[in-house]
């Protein structure tokens, strides 16, 4: 298995765990959540730049030969990308532990808190369809990591959602 | 260098895509903004944030989510929301792939 792929892997399981724990602020505490959540924003640009590859080819090729699936997985996590500067838009303005601590108060505004709840919602379902989409390189690369010599290597299962 | 100039692009869109909600939300919201300001908690848990009704978060809630931890409640409405969407999607594409063989068969 490539590094790169072992590395992306690694990182999309300790950002989906964090992910899990931030996501529900009535377990891991207000606090928690907060500083968590604005450090999954940091894991979130470094997501996007293993894939970097992946989104300028799409790109490229969006109206031209790209699959429909990769349009799909493309329009998606633009979905998933603008839904996430949502929740944290709204997560900082209604930040009751993070931004005080720093010494920034902002003025409040209930439609804020609102839109933080639908918006982390909305992600939890756009997670769902992003995962089940990746779920054939999730799979391979988890048995070429955990267990050697699968028949499939995680690149093709790479291409073949390409 | 590479990199800088790509974090700076992933940073811009944010920014936009942010800034134009910022102002769509504040649009839409200036009639109905001033009953909802309040005073923002002081960080060591002092203020109109602590969950007790009067405050601006709505009842019930600061207190716990201020806590240490309790039910994950959260994690397992976040894996139930997840596998919904996920099954959906897979019926979606099986589905799909089903016809596609009828068809061609």
């Amino acid at each position: 298995m490539s590094a790169s792929n072992r590395s992306k892997l690694l990182l999309d399981i300790g950002a989906f765990l964090a992910f899990l724990i931030a996501m529900d602020p009535r377990f891991s505490g207000l606090a928690i959540h907060e500083w968590l959540s604005l450090a999954l924003g940091a894991v979130i640009i470094v997501h996007l730049l293993l894939n970097w590859e992946w989104i300028v080819n799409v790109t490229k090729r969006l109206f031209v030969k790209a699959k429909n699936g990769a349009r799909v997985n493309y329009v998606l996590n633009w979905l998933l990308f603008i839904d996430g500067i949502l929740i944290m838009l709204s997560g900082i303005l209604i930040s009751e532990a993070a931004l005080p601590a720093m010494g920034i108060t902002l003025p409040m505004n209930f439609a804020w808190r609102r839109l933080h709840d639908m918006s982390a919602n909305l992600f939890l379902v756009l997670m769902g369809l992003h995962l089940s989409m990746h779920w054939n390189w999730i799979v391979t690369t988890l048995k070429r990591l955990f267990l050697s010599g699968g028949q499939k290597t995680a690149a093709a299962a790479v291409k073949q959602e390409l | 260098m590479n990199i800088i100039f790509r974090v700076l692009i992933i940073l811009v869109a944010a920014s936009i895509i942010g800034a134009l909600m910022y102002a769509a939300v504040n649009a839409s919201d200036s009639s109905g903004l001033s009953a909802f300001e309040e005073g923002r908690p002081d960080g060591n848990g002092n203020g109109d944030g602590d969950g007790d009704g009067d405050g601006f978060r709505p009842a019930g809630e600061g207190r716990r989510e201020r806590g240490g931890f309790g039910f994950p409640a959260g994690i397992i409405k976040a894996f139930v929301l997840m596998s919904i969407a996920g099954g959906i999607y897979s019926a979606i594409v099986w589905a799909g792939k089903k016809s596609k063989r009828a068809a061609t068969a």
